[in-house]
Formats: C-alpha cells, sequence, structure tokens
C-alpha cells in the first residue's frame, strides 16, 4: 500500500517503503495456529514501531493496533483490535467453520478520530504542516500474512498438528503427542514444510505413512497409559477415545460398542503383558488414515506389474 | 427417501473437471449415473487419481428433497429467492465454509439439482446458446463446478439467503426483504458482489443494502451507478478502514457517494 492521492488523505503514513516518516520502521511478529480440538484458528500479533507521534496516538487512544482479517474463498472479514490493557497486542481465535483455502491477516494502524499527525520526525518533502488524517484511516500498514488452510485430508487433519521449528534440521522431524487434548504435533523446519506440502500430494502415500508413524506412537502411549491407570481414566484419555471412536466410526469400521470407555473399545489388551493383541495400534492407525501401507503396497505392486 | 449429499473427493472433482471437455452436454442431462460412469472412467485413465470419487466420511442428510425446486425451475433468476431460501433451509448443517467448496457445489449442482435444473436456470445466457463446443465447456465450467458465488449455481442459491441472514442482524429490514432486493435485481447484486471484500462484512452489507434500498438505488438496478458507488466507497473511505468505523460514521461514509434520490447519473468526481 502506497500513499493514494485520490483518496484525499494520506495512506499511509507508514509502511513497507519510502513513506512520511524516512527513519520509521513497524514491525509485526504474527503467530497462527490451528486448533483441531475446537476447530477454530487461533493467533496473536505483536506490533513494535518507532515513530514517537504514532506511539502517542496510541498510548492517547487516538489510534489502535489492529488485525483486519480477510478470507475471499468463504466470504468473511473481520477485525481484531488491541486490548486496552495491552496495546501493542492483538489476539484473536476464529472458528474454521467461516474459512476456507486460505485467509490474510493485515497488520495496522488505525485512527479513531479524526487527527492531525506531527510532522517532527516526518521527511522535510511533507513539511508544509501537520497532516489531516479522518477517522478509520489506516496510518501504518504492514505486508499481511497469509494463512493456508489445508483440508485435502480431513480425517488426517483432524488428528495432526504440523508446526515450524526453526531450531530442526532440514529433513528432520518430530512428534509430540499432546497429552491435553487429541492431537499429535509434527515439528518439521520451514524448508522439511515446504517438502511435506509437496510430497503430500504425491499417490503413493509417503507422507500417510509418516502420519502413520507419529499415530501408532501415540496410540501405543495411549495404550500404555491406560494399562496402568485403566481404572482412573483422566479427560485427555477420553479425549483421544472421543476422536479415535468417531474417526473409525466416520471411516465405516465397525467396533466393539461393549467398552466404550476403554482401551478394549478398539483394541484388545492382554492382561497380562499389557500389550495389544487383537487389533494392534497399527492396525487401527491404519484404518485411520485410509490404510496408508495397503495402498503403497498395492502401489508397489501395480508398480512392479507394469515393469 | 432423501438422498444424502457426498462430497466429491479431490480426484472426484479433478475427474469430473475433465470430463467438461469431452462431454459437456452429459452434464446437462439427468442422467447422475452416466456422469458417475465417466468419472470413475476417468479415474481409471489417470494414474494421479487414486481415490474413489466420493468422500464417503463427508455426507449430509437434506431436510427437504430438491424435488420441489427442481420441478419449479425456469430460465433466468425469477425464481432464485424462493429456491434460495429452500437450499438453505434444506440445509442448515452446511457450514459457510463447505458452501464453498467446489466439491460439494459440484456435487449438489451435478447430482441433486441436476443437469435440467441447471440449463434451465442459465438458458438465457449467450453461452448456452452457443453451438461451439468450447462455449458448452465453459458453460458447464462456470455453472456446475467453479467457485464463483455469481455463476455457480448452488453457490448463487445458497449464498443469496446467506448474504441476507447474516446482514439482517445489522439492518432496518428482515432477511426477507434483503434476500428479494438482491434476487430480484441482479445488476445491483452482482456489481456489490464484485467487491467481495466489501460483501464479506455483515455489517458493511448491511449498510450498503439499507441505505442503496432507501435511496432507490436497488431499485433502479443500473449496473453503472452500482458500480460506481461502490467503486467510490472503496476510493474515498479506503476498502479496509470501513470495520472501524461507527455504525453512524459508516452509514455516513456510505450516503456520501449514493447517488441522488432522482438523478440518473450522478456527479461522481472527486
Amino acid at each position: 500500500m502506497r500513499f493514494a492521492p485520490n483518496r484525499g488523505f494520506m495512506h499511509p503514513v507508514l509502511g513497507q517503503r519510502d513513506f512520511v516518516y524516512p527513519d520509521g520502521s513497524f514491525a509485526v511478529s504474527m503467530e497462527c495456529q490451528l486448533d483441531t480440538s475446537e476447530n477454530a484458528v487461533i493467533f496473536h500479533a505483536d506490533f513494535e514501531i518507532n515513530v514517537d507521534s504514532i506511539i502517542e496516538l496510541i498510548d492517547m487512544r487516538k489510534a489502535v493496533c489492529q488485525i483486519w482479517l480477510y478470507c475471499s474463498s468463504a466470504s468473511y472479514r473481520d477485525i481484531f483490535t488491541s486490548d486496552k490493557n495491552s496495546l501493542y497486542r492483538v489476539e484473536g481465535t476464529l472458528t474454521l467453520d467461516r474459512l476456507r483455502n486460505s485467509f490474510e491477516l493485515h497488520p495496522l494502524i488505525v485512527t479513531k478520530e479524526a487527527i492531525e499527525l506531527s510532522l517532527a520526525e516526518a521527511d522535510e518533502i511533507y513539511g508544509y504542516g501537520s497532516i489531516p488524517i479522518p477517522a478509520g484511516s489506516p496510518i501504518a500498514v504492514h505486508r499481511p500474512g497469509i494463512v493456508d488452510i489445508n483440508d485435502d485430508d480431513r480425517s488426517t487433519k483432524a488428528i495432526f498438528d504440523l508446526r515450524i521449528d526453526s531450531k530442526l534440521p532440514t529433513g528432520a522431524w518430530e512428534i509430540q503427542i499432546d497429552h491435553n487434548k487429541p492431537l499429535i504435533h509434527l515439528l518439521a523446519n520451514e524448508e522439511t514444510k515446504i517438502k511435506f506440502e509437496t510430497i503430500r500430494k504425491e499417490p503413493y502415500g509417503a507422507v500417510k505413512t509418516l502420519f502413520l508413524s507419529a499415530l501408532v506412537e501415540t496410540l501405543m502411549y495411549y495404550l500404555n497409559h491406560c494399562s496402568h491407570e485403566s481404572i482412573h481414566l483422566g479427560r485427555e484419555t477420553r479425549s483421544w477415545m472421543g476422536v479415535i471412536s468417531q474417526k473409525l466410526s466416520e471411516n465405516r469400521i465397525k467396533t466393539d460398542n461393549s467398552n466404550r470407555d476403554g482401551p478394549a473399545y478398539f483394541v484388545s489388551i492382554n492382561k497380562e503383558s499389557g500389550l495389544p493383541t487383537h487389533r494392534s495400534a497399527l492396525w487401527v492407525a491404519q484404518r485411520l488414515l485410509g490404510n496408508p501401507l495397503f495402498v503403497s503396497e498395492m502401489t508397489l505392486e501395480e508398480r512392479n506389474n507394469n515393469d | 427417501m432423501i438422498e444424502p449429499i457426498y462430497a466429491l473427493t479431490d480426484s472426484g472433482y479433478a475427474a469430473l473437471y475433465s470430463v467438461t471437455g469431452d462431454m459437456p452436454e452429459l452434464f446437462m442431462q439427468d442422467d447422475s449415473q452416466g456422469l458417475i460412469n465417466a468419472i470413475r472412467q476417468s479415474i481409471e485413465r489417470n494414474d494421479e487419481w487414486d481415490e474413489e470419487p466420493f468422500a464417503r466420511n463427508r455426507k449430509w442428510y437434506p431436510l427437504k428433497s430438491f424435488g420441489a425446486i427442481v420441478d419449479d425451475v425456469v430460465p433466468g433468476p425469477a425464481n432464485d429467492s424462493n429456491h434460495s431460501r429452500y437450499i438453505r433451509e434444506a440445509l442448515p448443517m452446511l457450514t459457510a465454509s463447505e458452501m464453498c467448496d467446489v466439491r460439494i457445489l459440484a456435487s449438489i449442482n451435478c447430482f441433486h439439482l441436476g443437469g435440467n435444473y441447471v440449463k434451465t436456470r442459465w438458458e438465457t445466457s449467450s453461452l448456452a446458446k452457443s453451438k461451439n463446443k468450447s462455449d458448452k465447456e465453459q458453460f458447464v465450467k462456470l455453472h456446475w463446478l467453479e467457485s464463483s458465488f455469481e455463476a455457480n449455481t448452488a453457490a448463487r442459491l445458497f449464498w443469496l439467503y446467506e448474504y441476507a441472514i447474516r446482514a439482517a442482524g445489522h439492518s432496518k429490514f428482515d432477511a426477507e426483504v434483503l434476500l428479494d432486493k438482491m434476487a430480484d435485481n441482479v445488476n445491483f447484486f452482482h456489481q456489490i458482489l464484485r467487491r467481495r471484500y466489501l460483501m464479506a462484512s455483515d455489517r458493511i452489507r448491511a449498510a450498503i443494502l439499507d441505505i442503496s434500498i432507501e435511496s432507490g438505488l436497488v431499485d433502479s438496478n443500473k449496473t453503472s451507478e452500482v458500480s460506481k458507488m461502490m467503486r467510490l466507497l472503496n476510493r474515498t473511505a479506503g476498502g479496509i478502514s470501513l470495520d472501524i468505523l461507527s455504525d453512524e460514521e459508516l452509514r455516513s461514509r456510505i450516503k456520501d457517494v449514493m447517488p441522488p434520490k432522482g438523478e440518473t447519473a450522478p456527479n461522481l468526481q472527486r
């Protein structure tokens, strides 16, 4: 966004390039997470600005930090404003029912009333007096963040949360089980994530196999956890049960309804060894994820036949 | 018995899209099985499509059969208002997010509204009258498969009422009035749809509709006047900044760019 004469006012006075304040900077750090258990997107943004006259406006509540959210696919826009107790931080939660494909988060500082902006720190070429700016004008804008929502595999998405951790080496994965929610966090660094997104679209199930190992690991944790504390099923284990039961049901997998609260609902446990016997964690995980190993084997067989 | 709606899978949708080039006429017939067979054959021919055409775990049962509106279709938008209300009431379980998913919209258009409904509804368009094969392909893509709220038949019907219901919470008029005004004045509706980022706000949409109804702009149904008003609104106020204004300020901004009552060609020079 640049100054546009046809708007009739300065818009914005501070941005990414050469605006009214040559030494001004406007930085925003944003974090956005998908909370699949709540079917929601949670984000927060921290604003940093070094222009005294704009800081003064914010402190006097004449301007506010905002995130303008826009999803063109699902025709949704909303505005999130900083809290009066933390003027430079904007937080928001939004249900996924209103979003599709991707959405934009535009960080802005917007005037709440008509103001005249001081030119004490401004470039000389604008030195013809103070700048009149009407209410509701974005005076500082930042490049928007675009958040993709990939939903090409809903049963998988409901269980996994892909996060970026720059400390991880490229190509490495880390699997973390969330003990409080029915969620497995798959950590990757940015480059690995791009690779992940690329191979996810390939037909041979490589990524589903990665999901499979993560899910098996989680189910084994669950089973071991329950085998030791089978009488006191905590809330988190019931949450896991809810997700697993629902997903199995969506995939038309018949399970034993007689013991809905226990691990035997989807897997039988050998009482002596405490290990799964009849249906293994691998069996369950395969069915939750659409039999990726089976598909891979089939594909390999078909490939061999073709060769 | 009411048939459930199944979302297409990515493979199913891609296969369906590919059928438009070979057999656009197939979409215009009420031959669901023929279309399903064509999708399956297309999937079999393409190694990259490895899924079943329908996602069995994405299924919804409409509360009412679509038969009533299918039999009531006429060329053009005359019945859009009633059909929009009907579809929205039949599918309350589908979210806004789902009703812009082309895999669901295409499924509704192809297997529930059916070929005859969609073909008849858009019969007055120039593409429908063309004998050219590429025009027929384009006709099918626009009205059966792609995501435009203006042209995709199921999306258009659903979102007309959805827009009205959501705006009603901020409007002087009830949802029925807003629905009828948008559905019956397509030159007004299409122009405001083209500023999708403005339409995306319930509050801004309500204010634009209210003032346009009161000023007579909606009923004038003149493309150029509506287009100028929307362009001017965005230009002078700034598309983003409208959100922060109070209701009174927002309406004042919109009133400033409305053509005066009784004038067909307002002076829009600033």
